[in-house]
């Protein structure tokens, strides 16, 4: 077997715990208290759940802390993307028809670390919630889940600091009162992946001596300003950027490199009048990737290279209001702005679309028995680049009704449209979150889905039991992998297809809240495929690239001890092709045939997680130290496919081998 | 010392851990291959193969297969083919253009594969114009063409015989401004308008009259005086090596507006860097045109662009995922036909000579 010097990048940081051993004093344990609070915190419902910052922040992960990807991954009707990653397929949508934001702020490069981890830092996170179906009215633009992150705002009279340290990160976070009713929160975070690899080839140059050129750049800088200006109104002001840098050599005059980074800025103004309240909001948000390969192919030097960027600016207000007969009613527009730029950085030119979301959104709720909600949207959009104009509306039902004390019975149906596109059919290896916006020959996408579920909640078990259907309509894929690398990608819209996919399945959720014992297990039995895509696969059925047909979690947490395990069918890939020779005068040549789309079955993914987390108090700093093992069993999960130009084969590489992983925390 | 002890084992367990080779393979059944391009020639050849999978190094070898071509239109079935080299067979007979065919073939241990195809009929494009008609020397450097009545799918070459010996010469290099021409066997280079007279200068070579033929006059930087070119429409089109694979585009297609007029309509013509010698007793000029179907048309330019990615150096040929077109149901390869005529390159379209010859791809 080839050694590859790429998994060395995301392996480093395993050895940081050696280093960091003579830290682990272990004095007192008030984990267990703090398990019970947040979990019982938490929100469960078919559709959506809703965790606090710490129920979060208590996921196993490879980080040594969990984080709101890591959170939602472990939910019922969630399919991850390849193991370690933090891609979430969702009812059978694309990684891109889900949206993720901060404070309704959609953030598009959301992994952090080659995916290990989210861009938003934990410590600024009050609570997350993932929403499957029955979605609000305030929050378009998306087919699939909703992954939204609240921050805190810091209200505390003193100032408050933390530092973090971990395998992958290093942190720093404050906040504190400014007065006269005005707050702040700052993190900044830094990965030491360069540094860490620097020490190791100091500690064992011969082993190293052939790992060269590793660079990279990541870290996140998020700060927040809050003024409480009376009673009734507050207006808060905040910004995060991210930056992800990898370079690495995979041989012989081949090397890799890949990135992405957010800019985004928020400005919020809340007022509260009678019985409404209103809020308005205006962001700008920019978000690009890069990947580039330079590698020796059959004698010739190749250099292809892939960008893209978009930047989005947005408007919004939204009022709501209850009255004493327990309706609420919500309602308001937002009108954004986008422009998006893609293809090698030679031919880059911009593509502007304008989308304006009036909505309005009517809730009844009777306390214990019922609980009702319907939106309907309406969207109207236009490209600029091609004149295309569309109107289109949204609907979204939800119930949840109360049959008996322990019984519910749940349900959604949802009709919502999304007017950016993520491409599918990027070639192996290549990163898949190129963002297109819709146009004349790539319509808006489109679900029609709905779930029905029963929820049982007796004493301390929980379980919820349900089913979904949902059918997508436009889906682009994009056709001629070559020409991704040349001017002709600035014209994808000429090399797209578009069809339809589809995605039925069962979920299952079993909690259990103990004293001291939590225990949660999800399962998923799915189907989702994709077909009608004129000439791909003859316009037949296909499976859907990240159909997982068994999803099982199951996390367990007594005392300061956590254990997770996760069981998945494995993805689809492209097979090898089969090889024939052309004999025809003039013709003579060996090519391939190519079976069908995404027709080999990747290995199953079985990892299990091992963690184990104390909090203790020295003077006026509170630390809080986790350790743990992430894939105890070495199971070999595939995290990428990549291209062996000296071997002429493909190779499959693991992110998560078995990896020790150290967090500390301390906080004053 | 201890600790870089557990630290090199860390390292070597997580090395072998992180990377597996695979092969992707799906365990595919092979499958047949056949190449068959039915023409118009005495001599048909067939060739006949199995894939091989991921997994293999040489394909299995064929030893023996049932080969039937069945004339459809006439309802009888032709000789069968005859074995003549590893995984090449052929069969005495001329294909009739206009007919129908089927060609059912069985190999041991694998499905019947079968195809059909219709020959085309022979269809040449007519001339609307020769180049330089009227100069005293009738080089031969390109014509013009009616866009009507086109066949729907062809190849076009020109050659010149040496009537002595009959021997072809082929141009190597040629472009058109015709806007259904394929981009599969494009050279590099582009048309340069083959200057070859200086009509206004110091040194006139032709004496061409500026007025009477100010289409092909142009003043060019760099050079002195005004020279004559030929086709000065095609100078900086593509070049294409050997021959120009055509499809033929709607009546309305744009660019057929920005053709050249003449009296029967719009004309494309055909020309390239070539001097084929002046037009001499000693030689014929011919354009030359096969008619294809269009699942041979469909084959030949993925087939052309497969062989250049697979002949190049393009890292990114790694991510294609196109099979080249294939009408053989039941397995791989291609079932067209083709149906060769000419014009004699230099004549007006009255004295269309007859073919003197069967051109075989």
């Amino acid at each position: 077997m080839r050694k590859t010097r790429v998994s060395l990048l995301v392996l480093l940081p395993l050895f940081l715990p050696l280093f960091a051993r003579a830290q682990e004093t272990v004095r007192t344990d008030t984990l267990r208290s703090a398990i019970k609070t947040e979990v019982r915190s938490e929100v469960r419902s078919i559709n959506k759940m809703e965790g606090g910052g710490g129920i979060i922040r208590g996921v196993l992960s490879p980080m040594g802390e969990g984080d709101p990807i890591r959170w939602s991954q472990t939910l019922p009707g969630i399919s991850t993307g390849a193991d370690g990653s933090s891609a979430m397929y969702v009812h059978g949508g694309n990684m891109g028809n889900n949206l993720f934001s901060l404070d309704g702020v959609p953030v598009y490069g959301y992994s952090h670390i080659l995916g290990l981890t989210t861009a938003v830092p934990s410590s600024i996170i009050e609570s997350a919630s993932m929403t499957k179906g029955g979605f609000e009215g305030r929050y378009g633009n998306f087919t699939a889940a909703h992954l939204n992150i609240i921050t805190r705002d810091s209200f505390s009279e003193r100032f408050h600091g933390e530092g973090t340290l971990n395998n992958f990160l290093v942190g720093a976070c404050a906040q504190g009162s400014l007065g006269r009713g005005m707050s702040f929160i700052a993190s900044a975070r830094i990965s030491p992946i360069g540094l860490e690899y620097k020490a190791l080839r100091n500690l064992l140059p011969e082993r190293l001596a052939a790992l060269q050129d590793i660079s990279s750049g990541v870290g996140d800088i998020y700060g927040k300003f809050n003024w409480t200006i009376d009673s009734r109104s507050s207006l808060s002001a905040s910004a995060l950027l991210t930056l992800d840098r990898y370079g690495f050599t995979t041989g012989e005059g081949s090397r890799d490199g890949l990135g992405w980074d957010n800019q985004i800025a928020i400005i919020n103004y809340r007022r509260i009048f009678e019985r409404t309240e209103m809020e308005a909001q205006a962001y700008v948000n920019r978000y690009g990737t890069f990947q580039s390969q330079e590698k020796n192919y059959h004698g010739s030097s190749n250099v292809l290279s892939l960008c893209s960027s978009m930047l989005e600016g947005a408007l919004s207000v939204d009022f709501s209001y209850r009255n004493p007969f327990r309706w609420e009613l919500e309602y308001g527009a937002r009108a954004r702005y986008a422009l998006f730029v893609m293809g090698p950085p030679s031919s880059h030119s911009g593509k502007g679309t304008m989308l304006v979301s009036p909505y309005a959104q009517v809730v009844r709720d009777i306390p214990g028995r019922l609980r009702m909600q319907a939106v309907l949207r309406g969207n109207g959009y236009l490209n600029f680049s091609d004149g295309v104009v569309r109107v289109r509306p949204d609907v979204s039902l939800s119930f949840k009704w109360n049959i008996s004390k322990p019984l519910a019975l749940e349900g959604s149906f949802d009709y919502i449209h999304q007017y950016y596109h993520t491409l599918e059919g990027l070639p192996l290896g290549w990163s898949t979150d190129v963002i297109v916006p819709s146009g004349r020959t790539a319509p808006p996408e489109y679900a029609l889905g709905g779930n029905l579920g029963f929820s049982l909640a007796m004493g301390r078990h929980t379980v919820t039991l349900g089913g979904y259907g949902k059918r997508m309509v436009n889906l682009v894929y994009y056709k001629y992998a070559q020409s991704l690398f040349t001017d002709a990608f600035a014209g994808w819209e000429w090399s797209v297809e578009t069809g339809q996919g589809n995605s039925y399945g069962g979920e299952f959720l079993y909690e259990y809240v103990g004293k001291n014992l939590y225990l949660r297990a999800s399962y998923t039995l799915s189907k989702t495929d994709r077909e009608g895509f004129a000439t791909i696969n003859g316009g037949g059925k296909f499976n859907a690239r990240f159909d997982r047909r068994h999803v099982l979690n199951f996390q367990g947490q007594y005392g300061g001890l956590s254990l997770a395990l996760t069981v998945q069918s494995g993805h689809w890939e492209n097979a090898a092709p089969l090889t024939y020779q052309i004999h025809l005068p003039a013709l003579e040549t060996e090519t391939w045939f190519y079976e069908g789309i995404n027709n080999y079955h990747m290995p199953t993914v079985f990892r299990v997680d091992l963690g184990y987390g104390r909090t203790f108090h020295t003077g006026r700093f509170m630390h809080t130290v986790s350790v743990g093992v992430c894939n105890v069993t070495n199971h070999f999960n595939p995290f990428m496919l990549y291209y062996d130009v000296t071997s002429d084969d493909w190779k499959m590489l693991a992110l998560l081998p078995i990896l020790p992983n150290f967090s500390w925390k301390v906080a004053f | 010392m201890e600790y870089r002890i557990i630290a090199t084992g860390f390292l070597a367990l997580f090395l072998s851990g992180c990377v597996k080779v695979t092969t992707l393979d799906a365990e595919l059944e092979n499958k047949v291959v056949v190449e068959f391009i039915l023409t118009t020639g005495s001599v048909q050849d067939l060739y006949l193969s199995l894939t091989k999978g991921p997994g293999e190094k040489e394909p299995s070898p064929l030893e023996d297969a049932e080969i039937k071509l069945i004339d459809v239109s006439l309802g009888v079935e032709k000789d069968r083919f005859v074995k003549v080299g590893d995984n090449h067979w052929t069969l005495d007979y001329s294909g009739m253009p206009g007919h129908k065919y089927r060609l059912e073939v069985s190999v041991e241990g694998h499905e019947p594969v079968w195809a059909e195809q219709e020959m085309p009929s022979a269809r040449v494009p007519e001339k609307a114009q020769p180049g330089h008609t009227k100069s005293q020397k009738f080089h031969f450097y390109g014509s013009f063409y009616n866009i009507l009545d086109m066949p729907e799918h062809m190849i076009l070459r020109i050659a010149k015989q040496e009537e002595e010996t009959g021997e072809f010469h082929f141009a190597e290099e040629l472009c058109t401004d015709y806007p259904g021409v394929e981009d599969v066997n494009l050279t590099g280079r582009l048309y340069d308008g083959n200057p070859r007279w200086r009509t206004i200068g110091s040194d006139t070579e032709t004496g061409l009259p500026v007025t009477d033929y100010s289409y092909y006059v142009r003043e060019t930087e760099g050079r002195d005086g005004v020279w004559t070119y030929m086709f000065p429409d095609l100078i900086g089109k593509d070049l294409h090596r050997d021959f120009l694979l055509i499809s033929r585009v709607e009546e309305n297609h744009p660019a057929l507006g920005d053709l050249h007029d003449f009296l029967g309509g719009k004309a494309f013509s055909v020309s390239g860097p070539f001097d084929m010698g002046e037009k001499n007793p000693a030689y014929r000029g011919y354009l030359i045109c096969s008619s294809l179907s269009a699942d041979y048309y469909a084959f030949l330019k993925d087939a052309y662009q497969m062989k250049k990615i697979r002949e190049g150096g393009d890292l990114s040929s790694i991510y294609l995922r196109d099979n080249i077109y294939s009408n053989i149901n039941g397995g791989l390869g291609i079932f067209g036909a083709m149906t060769t005529g000419s014009n004699e390159f230099n004549a007006n379209s009255e004295d269309l000579a007859p073919l003197p010859f069967v051109f075989e791809w």
